[in-house]
């Protein structure tokens, strides 16, 4: 996501924190960050619609904020999924639970679940967005790869298996880190080069 | 409205976020419900099916196109990579905000 820039995809989909604990009751909540600046949140109500929240600029919504606008009724526009979400690849964590799970892929599945609560407890909005912002780039950058199936297992193996492994003992520090340092890697080796050839492709439109 | 902004590389996040457009645009105004409606019906039955072809995407872009015409769309914003966002920032009577329209 980005403060109105142009390289986000879908914005984020994460859970309703405070439910976190209980499965059944944990909702699906989407946060758009728009191109505008604005920011919008929707909510799973548990009745086939959502809520819907709006602030009209992303440092009000990032300070905590009351949204401008507020809808708590669903009304009749369908709920989309996580998959619809992300189903574009916008997320490359998901895209390598995808590669190893395959048909049996589950977008609730424990890994993600677990990431998510740890990107909605410990994560910095800053990161947050960084990550959104990114990661649909890095995606589409590793798909055109001929190897890619054997990068997503090294992401896997490397930063999902690994976050989880301590996320679980409780350092949390450890899985950050590792985190922080896989966007900054992988920015370098899959997204820079695409984001170089939009830049030069920019400035030759400027020239004419 | 030019179609060739919306294509098959970004149906999906024109189908995703459009449909949210058109929901920001109903909760700002509670006008024109009966399109509103009509085309969450439609994107309903879209998003039941199992297996959606290029077909079935063309179809719902086009139902969407054609609810945010007889909207108004002066009322959205289109962007060249397929993304929506309803135009809080429009006044009645304001300049039209073409912004990614050709």
């Amino acid at each position: 996501m980005s403060k109105g820039g142009s390289n986000r995809d879908w914005g984020y989909a994460s859970y309703d924190v405070d439910r976190y604990d209980d499965d059944s009751d944990s909702n699906l909540q989407y946060t758009s960050y728009e191109k505008s600046g604005s920011v919008n949140r929707y909510g799973d109500n548990d009745d086939g619609g959502h809520s819907h929240d709006h602030w009209n600029n992303s440092s009000d919504y990032n300070n905590g904020n009351e949204p401008d606008y507020s809808r708590r009724e669903s009304n009749s526009s369908p709920n989309p999924s996580i998959g619809d979400v992300q189903n574009n690849g916008g997320c490359y964590l998901t895209s390598a639970c995808m590669r190893c799970f395959q048909e049996n892929f589950d977008d609730n599945c424990y890994e993600l679940r677990v990431l998510r609560w740890f990107r909605d407890n410990f994560v910095s909005k800053e990161d947050i967005e960084h990550y959104y912002e990114i990661a649909p780039i890095i995606v589409e950058s590793i798909n055109k790869e001929e190897k890619s199936d054997i990068i997503y297992d090294y992401i896997y193996d490397n930063i999902v298996d690994y976050c989880i492994e301590q996320i679980e003992q409780g350092n949390y520090d450890a899985a950050y880190s590792r985190y922080k340092n896989s966007i900054i890697a992988l920015e370098e080796q899959f997204a820079k080069p695409i984001l170089q050839r939009q830049f030069v492709k920019t400035l030759k439109k400027v020239r004419v | 409205m030019n179609k060739s902004l919306i294509n098959k590389n970004n149906y999906d996040k024109f189908i995703f976020k459009g449909a949210l457009a058109l929901e920001s645009y109903y909760d700002d105004t509670h006008e024109n419900k009966d399109l509103f409606d009509n085309f969450n019906h439609k994107l309903k039955e879209y998003r039941l099916l199992c297996e959606k072809t290029d077909k079935d995407k063309e179809l719902i872009v086009n139902d969407l196109l054609s609810t945010i015409k007889k909207i108004g769309k002066e009322n959205f914003v289109i962007y060249e990579d397929g993304d929506v966002e309803y135009n809080y920032t429009i006044d009645k009577g304001d300049e039209i905000n073409v912004e990614g329209w050709k």
